[in-house]
């Protein structure tokens, strides 16, 4: 389902408040729109020039009578299992990027990265107002919020972001293993970012969309998707361009989604999506698609034992990403 | 109640982690989560050497050792060691006090102490460890919900 250039070019440019009103579902159209044209990191440093945008701007009044008045305590359990697994990544994300920003060899792609170090920092914030404002949790700082909202994690989360963050401390130690490095960028781009993320962020935002609740949570998780495109279409590339350099690099490409496949296909605790207008299955056709458009973006098939796994993934194990 | 990382503590410490989960916590998760942790530990039997970080805050000014012999899941022998032969384990934990200290609180969750590295694996394939990660964390959580400990600190030392 491609979008047409207008939507393309509303989206490219558009500011908070109009974020507000664009579909969540065309941001997610425009993150595989860039990945075919290839762009450079100059490319997507400019963009971030342009569509960074301001949490310091997004108002929570509506959302927090929203959240008290009209949302009934399943939606919000439902609802905060998936939000909180944004809220935990990003820091995730944000704590364990630096180590890629010291790995990579190219001055453009250091450019890019900062900006991206940036956004995931705003990210977090984001999440951390959110939880403060609208859910009402209190936490004297940062570590506090997140150490109030963990209980709405299950154990499966640790075993994406546990890699990436034992992944990010080797490769400090060896910055020059381009092996190593392939394994990081297929954690933390192809499968975090590209399919964990993008195959859960929809729910809560077709649900704040077709309620018409939570504004403010719509607007700047709206955003966040848009920044996430910068992010995976950077990360594919590279990963692009490494492979056609080194094609012996695809076994590290298999070898990291081998460790996040064979961790992916339990549930610990069930999740239940249908308060918010999904089923499991949802989850999981979105999944499957968005991996297979990322492998074919990158160039790379899956053998069979992980075509097998892929299939095995739970949806409740994609919660958090 | 033993100090974390005296002889007493690591046998009662692996005793108990060797146990499992206690009822109320098995209740509490999926059925097939508890298969697949079995089967996770099962496919484990290496030496590993867990390291306490010196922390010169809680009054812990050398690092501590212990090696465990872990056979298909369930350590068969550990004991305090060197540094030397920490350093020849396959696998290598690295710990500090706070993880174990807020994990035992209940403040922080054995998770949340891998994703923030106060438990580290500084050597040893992560591929593999990653692999078995759920029977590593619950090892972990079984050990230290059912172990009563001390925590090194300034005062004491
Ligand atoms: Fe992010
Ligand atoms: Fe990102």
């Amino acid at each position: 389902m491609a979008i047409d250039l207008k939507h393309e070019q509303a989206i490219e440019r558009a500011d908070l408040r109009q974020l507000r009103d664009i579909d969540i579902n065309d941001v997610i159209e425009y993150v595989h729109e860039g990945i075919t044209q290839w762009p450079t990191s100059l490319d997507l440093y400019k963009k971030y020039s342009v569509q960074r945008w301001n949490v310091y701007d997004l108002d929570f009044t509506q959302d927090k009578i929203d959240w008290q008045t009209k949302i009934s305590p399943e939606e919000k359990e439902a609802f905060l299992a998936i939000a909180t697994g944004f809220h935990h990544g990003e820091r995730q994300v944000e704590a364990d990027l630096s180590p890629e920003l010291l790995a990579s060899d190219s001055e453009e792609d250091k450019i890019f990265l900062t900006s991206q170090l940036e956004d995931e920092a705003r990210h977090t914030i984001f999440f951390d107002h959110f939880y403060r404002e609208v859910v009402g949790y209190q936490a004297p700082d940062i570590r506090g919020m997140l150490d109030a909202s963990y209980e709405h994690i299950t154990e499966t989360f640790v075993g994406s972001f546990g890699y990436l963050a034992y992944l990010a401390d080797r490769l400090l130690d060896r910055l020059d293993d381009k092996h190593l490095f392939m394994r990081f960028l297929t954690t933390y781009h192809l499968w975090i970012e590209g399919v964990l993320a993008l195959s859960v962020m929809k729910t809560t935002l077709n649900f704040c969309r077709s309620r018409n609740v939570l504004p403010g949570y719509y607007t700047g998780f709206n955003a966040t998707t848009r920044d996430e495109s910068r992010h995976v279409q950077f990360g594919t590339s590279v990963m692009h361009r490494m492979l056609q350099q080194d094609p012996s690099l695809v076994a590290d490409i298999h070898e990291s989604l081998r460790t996040v496949l064979s961790v992916s296909s339990v549930a610990s605790t069930p999740v239940f999506y249908d308060p918010i207008g999904y089923t499991a299955e949802d989850i999981k056709n979105i999944f499957m698609d968005q991996l297979n458009r990322k492998l074919r973006a990158v160039g790379v098939s899956l053998p069979p034992d992980l075509e097998a796994m892929a299939k095995n993934v739970r949806a409740e194990a994609l919660a958090g990403g | 109640m033993a100090e974390l990382f005296s002889d007493e503590w690591l046998q009662e410490f692996v005793t108990n982690a060797n146990a499992g989960a206690p009822e109320s916590l098995k209740k509490a998760k999926t059925l097939d989560y508890w298969e697949i942790v079995d089967k996770m530990g099962q496919s484990f039997s290496a030496p590993m050497a867990m390291v306490l970080k010196a922390d010169e805050a809680h009054g812990l000014m050398e690092p501590k050792y212990a090696l465990l012999n872990f056979e298909q899941g369930k350590v068969t022998e550990a004991h305090l060691c060197s540094r030397e032969e920490a350093s020849a384990a396959p696998f290598i934990l690295q710990t500090d006090v706070t993880g174990w200290k807020r994990c035992k609180e209940g403040s922080m969750d054995v998770t949340q102490a891998v994703m923030y590295r106060n438990f580290l694996l500084t050597k040893g394939d992560i591929d593999a460890f990653f692999r078995i990660i759920y029977f590593f964390v619950e090892w972990l959580r079984a050990g230290i919900q059912q172990t009563e400990m001390s925590f090194p600190s300034k005062a004491a030392a």
